[in-house]
């Protein structure tokens, strides 16, 4: 009797708790990473979109060296080692923000989450449990970090911080026809083509939106081509795409 | 009440007579022009003041480049260091507009009375506007108005009137395949040096391929043949279109040939790219020596009715312009003295990157040499001596023209239709 007493006491608590809970921790949402990992994140359902950029502030990873830095008004404020992605699941080269920032569930593990608009795969920096892989290439696309560091970085980054991820973008097949609303790895790589031949598409965020479009006309009335927006084969060709 | 005496009378009478006399003969007097029907006032003879401090606007269009157009940038503002060298008093306000949006800030801003002193344009000739517009000629000497090419002089004289200076221009021209076309028989040399025909392509065309694939865009293979075939008659529309189906030839149905024009030409498979600028040959003369294609693309003129050398034009010129705040025709004349050294300064670094020609024949044989190549002379030369013909712009074209004419070319629709696209096409002022 007593032991089914508990027992309902027990489930009763628990439902007044899950009633009782913030907002805030209801609405949080699992995510897995591209490293295997699990955690959760504050805001989700946001409009990757509708995050305003913060002004002023950036984070750069130098996948060369293996560091990220924070730079706040263009001054290095910190700059922490790290480790990027392994040859065969690189981590994403481009111009992301960060949309959601996180944690593990009960803080251990990779203790905090910042995670990016890439696209194609969910990818952020976070922190780690094996930190000796730090400064190599060993993740699967992730930035790995000591997890004191990612929990000091958590403190100084909001959401929007711009995040560049340095490096050569990975070579991937070219689509033959890019239109507005087209997003992916070959996407950022007529990005960075375009930025090179002098069109600024923008952001580089594998994203093809109003302002690659723009930079795609330009380059079309540059060569007298048709202003169509639309890159096709010849634009690639113009490029050096192809 | 007030008596006024006869003498008085007189007198003012005498005084308003001798008023609307004076202003009269003044008014009637005034320095203008006839232009085009109309009289323009504009004190001709006015001079330069050295005592007077002039500021003048200058628009020019920033080129895109690796280093964000600072390269133009570069070299614009040091055009403007030199001329405000030589003209210590006037003071020169330098704005880049983007290729782009350009035309369209420039309109907003003549219309709102707000244009620039100067204003230099990319790729078009502009409607002279008689409102706020002053022909740029009548403050040159003539030996300064006969630095430019006679046949650029033209395109832009009016009633004998140099309307804008000439800058730099650009043809359209064909690219061919030298291989194919020397198995079918075409001399290149000779199509180089004295122009060919549009029988010359007829019977080239292989069961499935088209002889040549057009750039149908809004200055590309029809607003050029358009430029040579100007008149809205039904024999010219028939024409034109019996040319574009002629170009067309036994095109696959659905196949978007324009979208894969350059593969389809470096691949080697189709003869001619038709309605290009230079600096497409540039890139596939290029890519084709990258390739080791194993064959040479070649410059061509456009083909005409009988072998002549024809040649669609685009231009860059430099018009004078009266704006609100303009405090007198010394200011224009300093305006016209700014918009000479401009289309005239000896440093044409920028031309030979756009691959633009240099309107002062001194400039562009300079540009030739520098390039050290043949194709370039080819060119130069073909200013000289071929019948030019200034590509209009036609409002509308991408959404109106550009798709119906992409249907015809992939073979969607008909002759039929493609003679109506022309005839709505001719009928845009």
């Amino acid at each position: 009797m007593k032991r089914r007493l508990l027992q309902g006491s027990a489930l009763a608590a628990v439902f007044c708790l899950l009633l009782l809970t913030p907002e805030a921790i209801r609405c949080q949402q699992r995510i897995n990473c591209e490293d295997g990992d699990e955690f959760r994140i504050d805001n989700p359902g946001v409009v990757e979109s509708a995050i305003p950029l913060v002004p002023n502030e950036k984070i750069v990873i130098d996948t060369a060296r293996y560091r990220l830095t924070f730079y706040r008004n263009d001054q290095a404020v910190k700059s922490y080692p790290v480790a990027i992605g392994a040859p065969k699941t690189p981590s994403p080269v481009g111009e992301w923000k960060v949309i959601h920032k996180g944690g593990s569930w009960g803080g251990g593990f990779g203790s905090r989450w910042l995670g990016i608009n890439v696209p194609w795969g969910i990818y952020g920096i976070h922190g780690t449990n094996k930190p000796g892989s730090i400064g190599s290439p060993s993740s699967h696309g992730c930035i790995r970090m000591f997890n004191q560091h990612v929990i000091e970085l958590y403190k100084m980054v909001k959401v929007g911080t711009p995040v560049y991820i340095l490096g050569n973008p990975q070579p991937v097949p070219l689509r033959n026809e890019f239109r507005l609303k087209a997003t992916g790895k070959d996407v950022l790589i007529l990005q960075f083509a375009l930025r090179k031949a002098g069109f600024n598409p923008g952001r580089a965020d594998a994203r093809y939106g109003t302002s690659t479009e723009t930079a795609v006309k330009r380059l079309q009335a540059f060569y007298g081509l048709a202003v169509t927006g639309i890159a096709t084969i010849n634009e690639q060709y113009l490029l050096g795409l192809r | 009440m007030i008596i006024i005496s006869r003498k008085l009378v007189y007198a003012i009478v005498t005084v308003i007579f001798f008023g609307i006399g004076f202003f009269s003969v003044r008014y009637l007097s005034r320095p203008r022009i006839r232009l085009g029907g109309r009289y323009l006032t504009v004190n001709y003879r006015a001079k330069i003041n050295p005592k007077k401090n002039y500021h003048l606007r200058l628009w020019d269009y920033g080129w895109p480049g690796p280093d964000e157009g600072a390269w133009y940038r570069n070299f614009m503002e040091a055009a403007v260091r030199d001329f405000e060298k030589e003209n210590s008093n006037i003071r020169v306000e330098l704005s880049l507009l983007d290729f782009s949006e350009g035309p369209a800030i420039f309109a907003e801003a003549l219309a709102a009375g707000r244009a620039p002193d100067v204003y230099c344009t990319a790729y078009e000739i502009p409607e002279f506007n008689y409102e706020w517009q002053i022909p740029a000629g009548i403050f040159l000497k003539p030996e300064e108005s006969a630095v430019y090419y006679p046949r650029l002089r033209k395109l832009v004289t009016l009633d004998n009137y140099l309307l804008m200076l000439p800058r730099w221009s650009v043809s359209g021209i064909w690219v061919g395949n030298r291989s194919l076309m020397e198995k079918e028989g075409l001399s290149v040399e000779q199509i180089q040096k004295v122009g060919w025909s549009w029988r010359d392509l007829s019977g080239i065309g292989k069961p499935t391929k088209p002889v040549c694939i057009g750039n149908l865009s809004a200055k590309g293979l029809l607003p050029q043949l358009l430029s040579i075939y100007p008149e809205k008659s039904e024999s010219n529309i028939r024409h034109l279109g019996e040319i574009l189906n002629l170009i067309k030839g036994p095109a696959s149905r659905g196949y978007d040939y324009e979208g894969n024009m350059f593969q389809l030409f470096l691949s080697g498979r189709v003869m001619f790219i038709g309605g290009v600028r230079p600096k497409i040959y540039e890139f596939l003369n290029e890519k084709a020596g990258r390739m080791k294609t194993g064959w040479e693309p070649v410059i061509l003129p456009i083909p005409a009715d009988v072998p002549r050398l024809v040649l669609p034009v685009e231009n860059s010129v430099i018009g004078v312009y009266r704006h609100q705040k303009t405090g007198g025709d010394d200011q224009v004349a300093a305006a016209v003295k700014l918009a000479y050294f401009i289309s005239t300064y000896q440093q044409i670094d920028p031309w030979r990157r756009l691959n633009v020609i240099p309107a002062v024949p001194d400039l562009a044989r300079k540009w030739a040499a520098d390039f050290g190549a043949d194709p370039a002379l080819r060119l130069v030369e073909w200013f000289n001596e071929a019948e030019l013909h200034n590509i209009k712009v036609f409002p509308g074209y991408q959404t109106a023209v550009y798709p119906g004419l992409k249907n015809f070319y992939s073979g969607k629709s008909d002759l039929d239709e493609m003679e109506r696209i022309i005839q709505e096409l001719l009928a845009i002022k």
